[in-house]
């Protein structure tokens, strides 16, 4: 009954067959069904001669089956069960859910050892490979199930299994049948006894050799070709047995050209040569280093088949040291292998400088990695010839080539007895290497020390031998290890140094700091910091402080050694401070200490750290800088400094953006009680009443210098969050009060600083409607007497329109009205002939990144804004600059230069037919900058979307080669020049050659004479420009 | 081994040692990184716009004349044709063996490379030295005559090599056969 | 005496090879690396034609076939073919060319071609080393007379004598080799060595009993060469019939001109008006050379950088046409160089 329910639902409504077999399952559980009357009520279907029906009803007592519980099956049961579905196992095209019936039927406890022989048996009298994948992955899957719970018992049946098997799986080619057959195959190599099938299952696995499959598109199973290469890589390594037919046949491989079967080669040597074990590989090795000598030798491949085939090496020898506990004996396979490898290389290794010298050099290395007594036996039969070529070789390539290959068996001898950071497991014979350890200390630091700096390479190689030995764990004594550390020091002040040889001796100096670190506190920083002069008048003995400063910085890039130098470097900063100096010393200091922070980017600043380095640094700083101005300090004023202070305030940006808010808005009400309410500060040390009485940097009649300080301000207002109040009421108010400041600037920097205060306060603090509202007045007054004005240009004026700017720039980012509003006016005084010109610049300022007012220091930044903007300001551009008269136009040309230069191409891109017209007009001012930020913009334009281009590339084409020309009055400066060059030169590429075949002659013939322009960088650009152009149209295989 | 190859084991010279032009720049002269991390402001946008490019532009009123380093520089990547190895490296050009004669007021300027093939019989010497001659040709300024010659007593067979180099009418007929074309363009990848 | 640029012709846009005035029209033809040739009206020096759908490379040489009804062109290629264009007049119109037949025979680049005084013969040579003898039987229809394989080496020029059927050639292997037909055999009959280097030009005298060539050569210098006369009794000498042996004649040097060049000499012409020779190179000098009294040379004009810094490849006198000019027996220089151009000189006091 339930079986026909089961039979007419299993395809239209699956879940309600599995239900029925659930229950089915269940009733027989609760013994109120037998499992035999299931088996008689399917039987009426089983004789049905529609075959699909023989199948569901199979399927049937499979789902069954599958949903009992294992226990339920009683010992006389599961054999008849057996039975009876083996007997199906003829019936082919119920097979698929025989099999699943089996599996299933497999897992019952009582299902013994005899049933698995009997199903196996009739298993594989089963013809397998007719049928489609999914059956047989069902098959494959009985299989394995077999194989998993019954091994023992398919072992007795002996032959009939493995031959049946063979059968069974033989020329499988389903990618996920495959990676059963391919696991079940392993089991039968290793566990099985395959004596008297070797070849045959050879050929059923090796036929897959080398697998060539590419996954389909959106395949179920995700399986990759790496997944069944591993897999198969896994029979292949199974047994020894394999091995003397294996390695002839994949040595032949090895010839093979496309470089993946290479590698698969390759991986499989090294896989086998690791399973098969020393007895079999004794036999093989020979061979294989012949074949894969000839690769690393003469082939020389690309990288990775390099790194493979000296796996396969190595791996030969791991295999043939393994139980070696001693130096090997002349006769050991082991020493046989090494022997023949060492005599090669040793030969090439005679003439170092030679191209296959270094390969040798790396083979001798790997084989030395495979274990200790590899390395002894390497180390025993290169290094007597190694030290005697040294110490006889007089031309320094020679000795220089031999070292490289050094540096590479200290790095094997590292690997095997283990570094300073990587201790080893104890190895059964010492490290012959110990007892040339002074002799390579002696040749090496001679090699540093004793040679000219022109021989870049050859210390470079030295230098790096030094780095390798001190590393090595327990090698070099603790004072020869002290004395690398002096020569690195000496390298990396030695100002005749090329930058490289200077650079990798600081690097070296970092890696010993990281486990002797005490030696770099004690000598280096000692040694680095006697070379930075106490006052101006040592400056000339040590006239190389910037580059003794940049040392310290890169050898202080992590925490401890920083925590160091900063100590260090802020002592140095008092002894200076005592007597008149100027500015640029001091700044290089603090600058110095900006630059370790700001490349902490490995590991972040923490907020304890950061609260750490405030209070060592910041009040220490602004006292300096403060105190002096008022007569409060005998010492230097140089703090105060606009270049000195522009740091400081940096230094407060970098350190306050990582400390907690509460001392953020402490610092905040102290900087303004400092500067802008004159009020005792506690970012002074001391003498804050005296300072809150006498030093008023607002004040319009203020001294520059006091002037100057202001500019903290500006940082700090940078680096405070919007959610942290300001310390004044009106912000109106305040605003106006630095605006009448910024009228009058002392310094360009002041001037600077006040605007971007300015900018700050409308964009992170006038968020509200009010205060918007109030703005307008302000900017109306502003502009007042520029836009009535009929006389020349007025100084006042001027400020009050960077003033302008900066307002409209801050509520533009915002994306507000107001600034939408006035932008539109500012273009109108494009044509305005005495402030167009400032105005043009002007849209560099308001379209262009400030680093202050910006998202990183929390300013209100709209998604987008800068699109808006632009393609408000375009069409008003391109009709002003229509209607303009000839002596304004230019203004209209920079400005939109500016504006590009601060946009994305993105969105530059839609506006190009527009723009393409007023560029290429750009290229005919004689300003050089317009035209550096034109091509910069036609270049991009090129290169992102050339097609724009296609029909201005004639006109585009001989701008650009008039701008290559030296031409006085041009504006061609050498950078115009340049960059002319660059973007012609991406014409061949950009544009179909068809396009721009026309122009070939052409531009070759005006490059000729940009060939002989008098900058060489120039020169350089026209070679590459014109070798471009001069092979262009020529087919590029 | 392959016995194609004129050379299978030449010697080679580190890039690290090849001529370069040391940079005029002494450690307080050169902008060092750490003066760099603070970027250096216009006076002011409003009068000047600020230049990305203002570091590059030096003035034209000290030209750089055209010396050996620049022709070595122009040749010294060209790659063997039978090495993925540059001339330089193999020191089939060596800065020693440049000599350049460059007058801008006399008639013609002039440059004189000679080159070392890596052996004696080496059969590509031909094409290194076309390659030689056909990269200064398409480099130097029309003023420059170029004499490239095997150096002497580094070809079994330098004269006519030689004569073949400076014979102007071969080199353009070369230059216009399609594969010998083709040969150069490979050798010049990576100029 | 100066030279004096009388105008300057940008017709190419590469390097142009050669410019040969026609033997009686005011027609100059150029051929170039463009692989085209152009043809100028020496009347008003500019350019009425241009034929470039022949060669696919250089065009290297150019010959002007004498006494023909129109206009025939010889032109010598790197692709190693010859091609002969011919003049087609069309009413109301300037006429055309049409490229009217290849010549195929030599195995790489021929670099010069050159038809004989009377038009009936056409001599080519190539690096091939091999100088081929044509003879046109009619229209377009040419007979290989002759491959003549005498040089070792590349073959830069051939020149035929004003009357005699006597042909030159000069090449790479630094010899210049005189032939001549002996029965119905064409035999080398005199080999001029002397030059120690490529000998990249040679012309005879252009008169009609000329006994004397001019050579120029990679050694730098330019040479000119005499033919000794045998007394009469040899001329009665039987003809020998024995191969390899034909009537021999003996050419000696008879002078070497002043030095004057510092690069390869690329061209020599020999006026036929006023006796004087002009020679270009390498270093981009024009340098003319009289003669006063006989076989002593002097230099009366030297000229530098005439193509700016370019060299330069071929010059040769021609009768100037102008409106300018003064009359037949005035002559202008005209030259070509690297840089494209074609510029025409007059020499004045």
């Amino acid at each position: 009954m339930e079986a026909r329910l089961y039979i007419l639902n299993v395809e239209k409504d699956p879940a309600e067959a599995a239900r029925i077999a659930a229950e089915a399952a269940q009733r027989i559980e609760s013994k109120q069904l037998k499992l035999l009357e299931l088996v008689q009520s399917i039987g009426e279907h089983l004789t049905d001669e529609d075959t699909t029906t023989r199948a569901k009803a199979i399927g049937y007592l499979a789902a069954v089956l599958d949903s009992l519980n294992p226990r339920t099956l009683t010992r006389h049961q599961i054999p008849v069960v057996s039975q009876f579905l083996c007997d199906r196992l003829e019936d082919e095209t119920g097979l698929k859910s025989t099999a699943t019936a089996l599996t299933a039927l497999g897992k019952m406890e009582y299902f013994g050892k005899n049933e698995a022989i009997m199903v196996a048996t009739a298993l594989v009298k089963v013809d397998l490979p007719k049928h489609p994948p999914s059956t047989r992955f069902m098959a494959l899957s009985l299989v394995d199930a077999l194989m998993a719970r019954h091994r023992d018992a398919l072992k007795e049946m002996g032959d009939t299994w493995i031959a049946g098997l063979a059968d069974l799986v033989g020329g499988e080619k389903d990618p996920r049948n495959l990676m059963i057959v391919f696991s079940v195959m392993k089991v039968i190599l290793v566990e099985f006894d395959i004596s008297n099938h070797e070849e045959l299952m050879f050929d059923i696995i090796y036929c897959y050799f080398p697998i060539a499959f590419r996954p389909p598109p959106n395949d179920p199973h995700k399986i990759t070709a790496q997944d069944l290469k591993s897999r198969l890589r896994g029979c292949l390594a199974a047994t020894p047995r394999f091995s003397g037919l294996l390695f002839p046949r994949l040595i032949e491989k090895l010839d093979s050209t496309t470089s993946s079967v290479k590698l698969d080669v390759l991986q499989t040597m090294s896989a086998c040569a690791l399973s098969y074990g020393p007895g079999t590989m004794s036999i093989h090795c020979s061979q294989i280093w012949d074949a894969v000598k000839f690769e690393l030798l003469v082939a020389a491949g690309d990288e990775d088949l390099v790194k493979e085939a000296l796996e396969v090496l190595m791996s030969v020898a791991i295999s043939l040291s393994s139980g070696i506990r001693a130096y090997p004996s002349p006769n050991t396979p082991l020493a046989r292998y090494l022997k023949a490898i060492v005599t090669e290389c040793l030969n090439l290794l005679k003439e170092p400088q030679q191209k296959q010298a270094k390969p040798a050099g790396q083979i001798v290395a790997i084989v030395a990695t495979a274990s200790a007594v590899a390395h002894a036996f390497i180390v025993k039969s290169t290094f007597p010839v190694f030290m005697s070529i040294l110490s006889d070789a007089v031309a320094i390539t020679k000795r220089r080539a031999l070292m490289e290959s050094l540096n590479l068996m200290f790095e094997a001898t590292g690997k095997v007895y283990g570094t300073w950071s990587e201790k080893s497991d104890p190895q059964p014979i010492s490290n012959l290497l110990d007892e040339y350890s002074e002799k390579l200390f002696e040749v090496y630091s001679q090699a540093l020390m004793g040679s000219s700096p022109e021989e870049t390479s050859y210390r470079l190689t030295a230098m790096r031998g030094l780095g390798l030995l001190t590393k090595m764990r327990d090698y070099l004594a603790d004072s020869e290890i002290g004395m690398v550390v002096q020569y690195l020091d000496d390298v990396a002040l030695e100002w005749n140094e090329k930058e490289e040889v200077r650079d990798e001796a600081l690097r070296i100096l970092r890696e010993i700091s990281t486990y002797r670190g005490k030696l770099i506190m004690d000598i280096t920083f000692p040694a680095f910091m006697a070379r930075l002069p106490d006052s101006e008048e040592h400056m000339d003995e040590h006239k190389h402080y910037r580059a003794t400063l940049e040392a310290l910085a890169k050898l202080s890039s992590e925490r401890p050694l920083f925590e160091v130098m900063l100590t260090r470097l802020l002592n140095k900063l008092d002894v200076i401070l005592q007597e008149n100096c100027s500015p640029d010393y001091p700044r290089s200091i603090l600058l110095t200490v900006l630059y370790v922070l700001r490349g902490r980017a490995t590991s972040p600043i923490t907020s304890e750290e950061a609260k750490a380095y405030y209070q060592r640094l910041i009040p220490r700083l602004v006292t300096k800088t403060v105190l002096p101005l008022i007569g409060k300090s005998q010492s230097s004023t140089i703090l105060a400094d606009e270049k000195v202070v522009d740091v400081t305030g940096r230094l407060m940006v970098i350190i306050l953006q990582n400390v907690d808010g509460d001392l953020q808005k402490s610092v905040v009400s102290d900087v303004f009680n400092l500067i802008v309410f004159n009020q005792p500060s506690s970012l002074l040390i001391d003498n804050s009443e005296a300072v809150a009485a006498n030093f008023k940097p607002l004040d319009i009649d203020a001294e520059s210098q006091t002037s100057t300080v202001a500019v903290l301000l500006a940082y700090v207002l940078a680096s405070s969050r919007r959610e942290i109040a300001l310390p004044y009421e009106d912000l109106h108010n305040f605003l106006q009060k630095i605006i009448t400041v910024a009228e009058n600037p002392k310094t360009p920097s002041h001037r600077l600083a006040l605007l971007r205060i300015i900018g700050l306060i409308v964009n992170k603090w006038m968020t509200q409607k009010t205060d918007i509202e109030k703005l307008e007045p302000v900017v109306e007054g502003l502009m007042k007497d520029i836009t009535t004005t009929n006389g020349g240009f007025n100084n006042v004026s001027g400020e009050r329109l960077r003033v302008v700017f900066w307002v409209v720039k801050a509520l533009l980012m915002r994306v507000e009205r107001l600034g939408l509003y006035y932008i539109s006016k500012l273009i109108e005084l494009l044509g305005d002939p005495t402030y167009g010109d400032m105005v043009s610049r002007g849209f560099g300022v308001l379209m262009g990144d400030d680093e202050l007012l910006n998202k990183q220091h929390y300013a209100v930044v709209r998604l987008l804004a800068k699109q808006q903007v632009f393609s408000l300001c375009l069409p008003k551009l391109v009709d002003g600059f229509k209607s303009a008269i000839a002596e304004t136009k230019p203004n209209f040309l920079i400005a939109l230069s500016n504006i590009l230069r601060n946009v994305s191409s993105s969105v530059i891109k839609p506006e190009l037919p527009a723009l393409l017209p007023l560029l290429l007009q750009s290229l005919d001012l004689s300003d050089a900058e317009v035209k550096a930020a034109t091509i910069e913009t036609l270049h991009v334009t090129l290169l992102e979307s050339a097609d724009a281009l296609k029909e201005y590339a004639s006109s585009v084409i001989t701008r650009l080669l008039t701008a290559s020309g030296v031409d006085k009055g041009t504006g061609n400066s050498p950078a115009v020049r340049i960059s002319a060059l660059k973007c012609l030169e991406s014409f061949p590429e950009a544009l179909r050659t068809e396009l721009i075949l026309p122009y070939k002659r052409d531009v070759l013939r005006k490059l000729m004479t940009v060939l002989d322009d008098p900058k060489r960088t120039v020169r350089n650009a026209a070679v590459d420009c014109r070798h471009k152009w001069f092979h262009l149209g020529e087919q590029s295989s | 081994m392959d016995g194609k190859t004129a050379n299978a084991n030449p010697t080679i010279l580190d890039r690290s040692d090849l001529p370069t032009r040391q940079p005029a720049l002494t450690p307080e002269s050169r902008l060092s990184p750490i003066e760099s991390t603070v970027p250096t402001y216009p006076l002011d946008p409003f009068t000047t716009s600020p230049s990305p490019l203002s570091s590059t532009s030096s003035d034209d009123a000290t030209p750089d004349p055209i010396d050996a380093q620049e022709i070595y520089d122009l040749v010294a990547n060209i790659t063997d044709p039978e090495h993925p190895i540059s001339l330089g490296e193999l020191a089939v050009v060596n800065l020693s063996d440049i000599t350049v004669h460059d007058a801008p007021h006399s008639p013609f300027s002039h440059v004189q490379l000679e080159f070392t093939p890596t052996v004696t019989h080496c059969h590509l010497a031909t094409v290194i030295g076309l390659a030689l001659v056909v990269r200064l040709r398409e480099s130097l300024p029309a003023r420059f005559r170029v004499d490239v010659r095997c150096k002497e007593g580094t070809h079994s067979t330098a004269e006519q090599l030689n004569k073949q180099l400076g014979d102007k009418e071969r080199v353009v007929s070369a230059v216009e056969n399609a594969s010998l074309r083709e040969a150069l363009r490979k050798m010049m990848l990576s100029v | 005496m100066r030279l004096n640029k009388l105008t300057s012709l940008t017709v190419h846009t590469d390097r142009v090879w050669q410019s040969q005035p026609h033997p009686t029209l005011p027609l100059l033809a150029t051929a170039s690396s463009d692989c085209s040739v152009q043809i100028i009206s020496l009347h008003t020096f500019t350019p009425i034609h241009s034929l470039d759908s022949g060669h696919q490379r250089s065009i290297r040489s150019i010959a002007w076939q004498p006494n023909t009804p129109h206009p025939v062109l010889a032109t010598g290629s790197f692709d190693a073919t010859c091609g002969i264009w011919r003049y087609y007049p069309t009413t109301g119109d300037l006429g055309e060319y049409d490229y009217s037949t290849a010549l195929d025979g030599h195995e790489s680049e021929i670099k010069s071609v050159a038809w004989s005084a009377g038009g009936t013969f056409l001599a080519t040579c190539a690096r091939d080393k091999n100088v081929w003898v044509w003879e046109e039987l009619e229209e377009d229809n040419f007979e290989t007379l002759a491959v003549l394989q005498e040089h070792t080496q590349d073959i830069k020029c051939v020149a035929w004598h004003a009357e005699e059927v006597l042909l030159a050639s000069a090449s790479y292997d630094d010899t210049i080799r005189l032939y001549k037909e002996d029965v119905d055999d064409w035999e080398c009959c005199a080999v001029l060595e002397g030059h120690e280097g490529t000998v990249w030009y040679v012309q005879f005298e252009p008169r009609e009993d000329a006994k004397r060539l001019v050579s120029c050569s990679d050694d730098l210098s330019v040479r000119v060469w005499v033919r000794v006369e045998k007394f009469d009794g040899d001329k009665a000498r039987p003809m020998s019939i024995l191969r390899g042996d034909p009537v021999r004649e003996d050419w000696v040097l008879e002078s070497v001109l002043p030095k004057a060049h510092e690069r390869s000499i690329y061209a020599v012409s020999w006026s036929p008006r006023s006796g004087r020779i002009v020679t270009c190179g390498g270093d981009g000098k024009i340098v003319v050379y009289e003669e006063t009294p006989k076989t002593t040379w002097k230099i009366i004009a030297e000229l530098g950088n005439a193509h700016g810094f370019f060299e330069i490849n071929h010059v040769t006198w021609s009768r100037r046409f102008d409106k300018d000019g003064a009359g037949p027996e005035e002559e202008i220089i005209i030259s070509c160089g690297d840089d494209g151009v074609v510029n025409v000189w007059v020499l004045e006091e």
